[in-house]
């Protein structure tokens, strides 16, 4: 014979008997209701310390994103090619001023130079075209004759007094 | 969220920190938890340790109950069912039946002894046959037949689905029979 369903759910609900000792009981509640309790408006315990936990992960978190900032913001400073010391948009705005400057000066020397240049050149067409009695064979041999007359007519006395007062004259 | 004996009006105090309240529901609930703990580990010391943390718990907690979508009674099996489980998973020592001492011996004694087998059946051999189950079907024996939860109120203090329940229930019975007619047949 097997046992019925309805006697073993009579056999389980007899459990119902087992009660807690009665000094049990009132000792416990005491204890539990005197302890200390997170009121309504507060955090429990284990809120605030999941809150805490949280809080503290976000900060580090956004801590270390700082630092990378800072870190990558330095390691631009130094290492950039871009931002090199020489390489400083002002000091190169500056330097390219000068440079600007300096070829505009030479620009304008060189022009200067260049219309020196034209005018000798056209000064020396202009000589060029000339007849240049100092190379005239007829100018210079007309001149050594002057010079013969010269010597014949005076003595090497003369013309050493007239040498001497020459000197004389240049010398004051 | 209202069980019934206890009204919402107790119930709203006892969240808001009215000792009293709480005083009340530790009283209409203290017996049940402890039987169920008792059940569980069949030692009463430390059912009664066990059951003192459970509504320690609960009063520290009970504000957050209202977000757990429980009846009370529920949440506080929920808590009890998971201190037993830290309590076996710290001990990590199996009890044998022959050490567990029945302190309720004499409140375990049947009032109309059961004759089956020609012989008397004691709640003694049940509670051996309740142990020897998995510990889900021992919850859902224990709540639904001593405590006399529905299988949805069962169900919500087990984080399960109804149907499981009613599945649990089913291999529960059919294995409790079993290991019953089991003992009988080795005592005789």
């Amino acid at each position: 014979m097997k046992i019925t369903d309805s006697q073993l759910e009579y056999l389980l609900q007899s459990f119902r008997r087992i009660r807690p000792r009665a000094e049990f009981s009132r000792h416990s509640k005491l204890l539990i209701l005197a302890s200390p309790r997170q009121t309504h408006a507060s955090v429990p315990t284990t809120q605030a310390v999941s809150w805490l936990s949280r809080a503290l992960r976000v900060s580090a978190f956004a801590a270390a994103g700082i630092a990378v900032l800072i870190v990558s913001f330095y390691a631009t400073q130094e290492l950039s090619p871009l931002l090199l010391p020489g390489l400083n948009p002002q000091k190169i705005t500056a330097e390219a001023d000068m440079i600007n400057s300096s070829v505009n000066i030479e620009l304008s020397r060189i022009g200067s130079f260049d219309q020196s240049a034209q005018e000798s050149s056209s000064v020396l067409q202009k000589i060029s075209q000339q007849n240049l009695n100092h190379l005239n064979e007829t100018v210079v041999s007309g001149e050594a004759q002057l010079i013969d007359q010269t010597k014949a007519t005076s003595s090497p006395a003369d013309f050493t007094d007239d040498i001497n007062a020459l000197i004389k004259e240049l010398s004051k | 969220m209202v069980d019934g004996q206890i009204t919402s009006e107790i119930l709203e105090k006892a969240m808001a920190g009215d000792p009293s309240a709480f005083g009340v529901l530790y009283d209409t609930y203290q017996p049940r938890i402890y039987r169920f703990v008792y059940l569980k580990v069949s030692h009463r010391e430390e059912a009664e340790d066990l059951t003192h943390q459970v509504f320690l718990s609960a009063w520290e907690h009970i504000e957050s109950f209202r977000n757990e979508g429980l009846p009370i009674s529920g949440w506080l099996y929920k808590i009890a069912r998971n201190r037993v489980i830290d309590y076996y998973r710290t001990k990590k020592q199996s009890v044998a039946l022959d050490d567990i001492t029945y302190e309720h011996e004499s409140e375990l004694s049947l009032p109309t002894p059961i004759e089956t087998f020609d012989t008397q059946l004691t709640l003694q051999e049940v509670r051996s046959a309740l142990r020897a189950l998995h510990p889900d079907q021992q919850d859902v024996i224990i709540m639904r037949f001593v405590e006399g939860l529905s299988p949805k109120e069962t169900a919500m203090a087990l984080n399960k689905k109804t149907g499981t329940v009613r599945v649990l229930q089913h291999r529960a019975i059919a294995q409790l029979k079993k290991i019953l007619a089991k003992s009988h047949h080795e005592n005789n």
